[in-house]
């Protein structure tokens, strides 16, 4: 069961998403803090994380920051309602792939974690898969 | 008093008054005519001065010669000379009064040429005889009466040109030519009385004793209505006439009384001190003119004293134009202020009585009229450009003259200060109907300085405070850029928590359609209604953003109110929600009773707040960064001090280091990293808020580290 962890102090909306997409078969962990956020990361180990830029008064971007060197163990998804150039960069730079712009529907949100899963399993398999043919 | 050459009284004061008349008209011609040399008003009536004064001592040669062949001599010289004046009078009148009649003139000349001639031959003066008691007088030839009609005419046609013209005439003018006419007719008059003795009327001349006056009236004319400008010269001429009088009458009385070496100490005596005594009774005089005008100008003086003081440029034209209205009371009183942008004066303030004409808006700078104004710099009226018209440049004074003629005005005033025309005054006529004095043209000059100077003032004020404005304009818009983010974030966040509120929605109907069993109705409608719910509430969150970001950024008012401290402070945090988190800051407001109110301006107020709550925010996110366990505070404290209100806003953050601290003030200073978090103009327009228009102060203290106290002193309201 994909694990997915949202990093979000907007409780009613994440609220939505987690039953959403738990209904799919998906396990929803919440965080609406960046310190929980590394936390449950550490432990919980999940396939895709969903980061808000603005925490509360912190930055979202403390939440990568926080692994340092080692960097985030999982792929990592901004999904925040104001994404600027100098935010984008830095996250760029902590290794962020993928930025969404606040309102989505949770269909488009649905579509893009599937692809990302998808992806994340394949490129899994071929690392495997190569590992297999070249010993 | 008798026996001087055998004279008795009457012919004594005969001879005495002609020889003051010729005297006092060669004086004043001389004056008249080296004033301006170039007029050609001026050379006329020298002319016509000249000839009375010739004329006039020709009179008293004749009548103290000592043989009648002499006397002879003399008399045709005195009809000679009378020749010219009845001609160079006329020439004056028709300068004067600008009418036609050069034919007339030519013709006159012509006739003044021949029978000027004629004078020296029996056909006018055949001999000379005692007469009625005068030991000599003309008797007349065959062609007298030729001279005569010649005369007359010449002389009482141009009276009657003058009388006519007078009735026409309004203002200064038709004072001018009322002392000009009533001058010239006792001149002509009491000359006329010469005639009578000569056709055997018993008539005496005794007309001929105040022909004299005509000088006086005149120089009168010329002091009060301006009459050919010469004012001060006149008064000079009346004192040096007076004083040598006395001076050279004493001795020549006994002289005249054959006490030759009496007359001649006293001359000696008196010589010396001609000098002196002209100059003690000039200053006299000079005080005595400028008396009136003293008690005007204290009258000015403390209005204009106060005129400095108004900043506000419509109250301080709206105040001059009271000041006129009260002193002179004109039936129209207006200011034009030059208006940089439009390049033209625009009416300020004006006062019309009587139903005037409404006046213009607006007069173009490149309008004749102002460069008119400019290049005279001082007060102008009507009726001098209108004699100036003919005077020099014709075609441009005329211009001029109608220009002025469609303000309805009698005099225009202009403001002067480093050779910029500020402004200009357009003033009607008296409502006595009075025409403007010399006085008044000198108390509007004086007025129009102090005015130059408090337009400029109000205007430089104007100008600053605009630019104020402008910088609290920038301010705000910094401020609003800076929230930018925020603002997005919140705004999308809302929009987002209702996609996905109505997403599960729709999805939890879309379990129900399918399998209701999984999903009862029962189940659905709470689900459906708390949904619901959490989108009307997001919706109102949106809105309030929207409307919180509206409220300042629209926000001009610039009026000063009571306004409740703790609710400006609780606004302000608001504001500064949308840009930061307050969540992680804890805030402590702390108001005394007595000091709850402030008088002040809201939305300035709001921003000083905003930006401190925004510093204080930023450093003290620093200051955790470095020490996790300090719990950010603000602590609003207000308590009052006499008729102020002492706020201290204090934080625990990162305080400001020393070497910072001397340029917190200056503008575009920031220790902010990015451009994003601060533009540097925050303290700078906190400042200029607090002092400039609140009357205030603000000063902080600061320990690196330690965190800043900010203290604001600002008034207490009145009401409150």
């Amino acid at each position: 069961m994909p694990r997915i962890i949202v990093i979000d102090d907007e409780k009613e909306a994440v609220e939505a998403l987690k039953r959403f997409f738990e209904r799919r078969g998906m396990e929803i962990i919440l965080a609406d803090n960046v310190d929980d956020g590394v936390r449950l990361i550490r432990e919980k180990k999940p396939d895709l994380v969903l980061l808000d830029l603005f925490l509360d008064g912190q930055s979202g971007l403390s939440v990568l920051r926080a692994f340092g060197h080692a960097r985030c163990p999982c792929p990592v998804t901004i999904l925040s309602g104001s994404i600027g150039d100098v935010d984008m960069d830095q996250a760029k730079g902590l290794g962020v792939e993928d930025f969404l712009l606040k309102p989505v529907s949770l269909e488009a949100l649905k579509r893009h974690i599937l692809k990302k899963l998808f992806i994340e399993e394949r490129m899994e398999k071929n690392i495997s898969h190569s590992k297999g043919e070249v010993p | 008093m008798t026996d001087f050459l055998g004279l008795d009284f009457f012919e004594q004061l005969y001879l005495i008054t002609a020889f003051i008349t010729a005297i006092e008209s060669v004086a004043l011609s001389i004056f008249v005519f080296l004033k301006n040399t170039g007029s050609r008003l001026h050379r006329s009536y020298g002319l016509f001065g000249i000839c009375v004064g010739l004329w006039s001592v020709s009179l008293v040669c004749c009548h103290l010669s000592l043989d009648l062949q002499q006397a002879l001599l003399w008399n045709r010289l005195v009809h000679f000379f009378s020749v010219f004046i009845a001609i160079s009078f006329y020439n004056f009148i028709l300068i004067l009064l600008q009418c036609r009649g050069r034919k007339v003139l030519n013709v006159g000349i012509m006739m003044a040429v021949i029978i000027g001639g004629f004078c020296f031959t029996p056909y006018i003066i055949s001999h000379m005889s005692a007469r009625f008691g005068f030991r000599i007088w003309p008797s007349i030839g065959s062609l007298y009466l030729v001279y005569l009609t010649f005369f007359s005419f010449y002389s009482y046609y141009s009276l009657f040109l003058v009388f006519r013209r007078f009735e026409q005439e309004s203002g200064i003018k038709k004072e001018q030519l009322r002392y000009i006419f009533i001058a010239l007719f006792i001149g002509f008059v009491g000359g006329s009385t010469n005639f009578a003795y000569s056709f055997d009327l018993p008539i005496p001349p005794v007309g001929n004793l105040f022909v004299f006056l005509y000088v006086l009236i005149l120089a009168y004319a010329i002091v009060r209505y301006r009459l050919m400008d010469i004012r001060v010269a006149v008064a000079s001429t009346v004192i040096l006439f007076l004083v040598y009088a006395f001076v050279m009458g004493v001795p020549f009385y006994f002289f005249y009384k054959q006490q030759y070496l009496m007359s001649l100490l006293l001359m000696a005596f008196f010589a010396p001190f001609g000098p002196f005594l002209y100059l003690f009774f000039q200053r006299r005089a000079n005080a005595a003119l400028l008396k009136v005008q003293r008690r005007y100008q204290q009258t000015l003086i403390q209005a204009s004293s106060g005129m400095g003081h108004i900043k506000d440029l419509r109250k301080l034209v709206k105040l001059i134009v009271r000041i006129i209205m009260r002193a002179l009371k004109p039936d129209l009183c207006a200011i034009y202020v030059y208006n940089k942008e439009a390049e033209a004066y625009d009416l300020g303030a004006n006062l019309l009585k009587n139903n005037a004409m409404p006046l213009l808006e607006s007069v173009h700078a490149d309008a004749k009229v102002v460069e008119y104004m400019f290049n005279e710099g001082k007060p102008i009226l009507l009726d001098e450009i209108k004699i100036r018209a003919v005077d020099k440049n014709r075609v441009a004074a005329s211009a001029v003259a109608l220009e002025v003629a469609g303000f309805n005005a009698a005099m225009l005033v202009p403001s002067i200060i480093d050779g910029r025309m500020v402004a200009f005054m357009v003033l009607g006529d008296k409502l006595s109907g009075a025409p403007y004095t010399a006085d008044d043209i000198n108390v509007f000059t004086i007025l129009a300085n102090q005015a130059a100077l408090a337009i400029e003032n109000a205007q430089f004020y104007d100008e600053v405070k605009r630019s104020h404005e402008q910088l609290y304009q920038a301010e705000k818009l910094a401020i609003i850029g800076t929230m930018a983010d925020g603002l997005a974030h919140q705004i999308n966040n809302r929009f987002n928590t209702l996609s996905f509120i109505i997403d599960d929605l729709l999805d939890s109907i879309k379990v129900f359609q399918r399998d209701p069993a999984k999903l009862s109705v029962e189940q659905l409608i709470p689900v459906l209604e708390l949904g619901f719910k959490s989108m009307i509430g997001n919706v109102i969150q949106g809105g309030a953003v929207v409307q919180g970001l509206l409220n300042y950024a629209r926000h001009t008012q610039t009026e000063k109110r009571a306004i409740d401290l703790r609710e400006l402070i609780e606004d302000s945090l608001q504001m500064v929600a949308l840009k930061i988190r307050l969540s992680d800051i804890k805030v402590q407001i702390d108001i005394a009773q007595d000091a709850e109110v402030v008088h002040g301006n809201a939305v300035q107020l709001q921003e000083v707040f905003f930006n401190i709550v925004d510093n204080a925010h930023y450093s003290m996110t620093e200051k955790k960064d470095s020490d996790p366990t300090v719990i950010p505070t603000i602590i609003f404290h207000a308590k009052r001090e006499m008729d102020t209100i002492l706020l201290t806003i204090t934080d625990n953050g990162m305080g400001i280091k020393l070497q910072d601290q001397k340029k917190l003030f200056t503008p575009f200073f920031t220790t902010k990293a990015s451009s994003r978090k601060g533009n540097g103009l925050g303290l700078f327009v906190m400042q200029k808020i607090i002092q400039y228009d609140h009357g205030g102060k603000i000063s902080f203290q600061s320990e690196y580290t330690k965190g800043v106290e900010i203290r604001i002193v600002l008034p207490v309201s009145k009401s409150g």
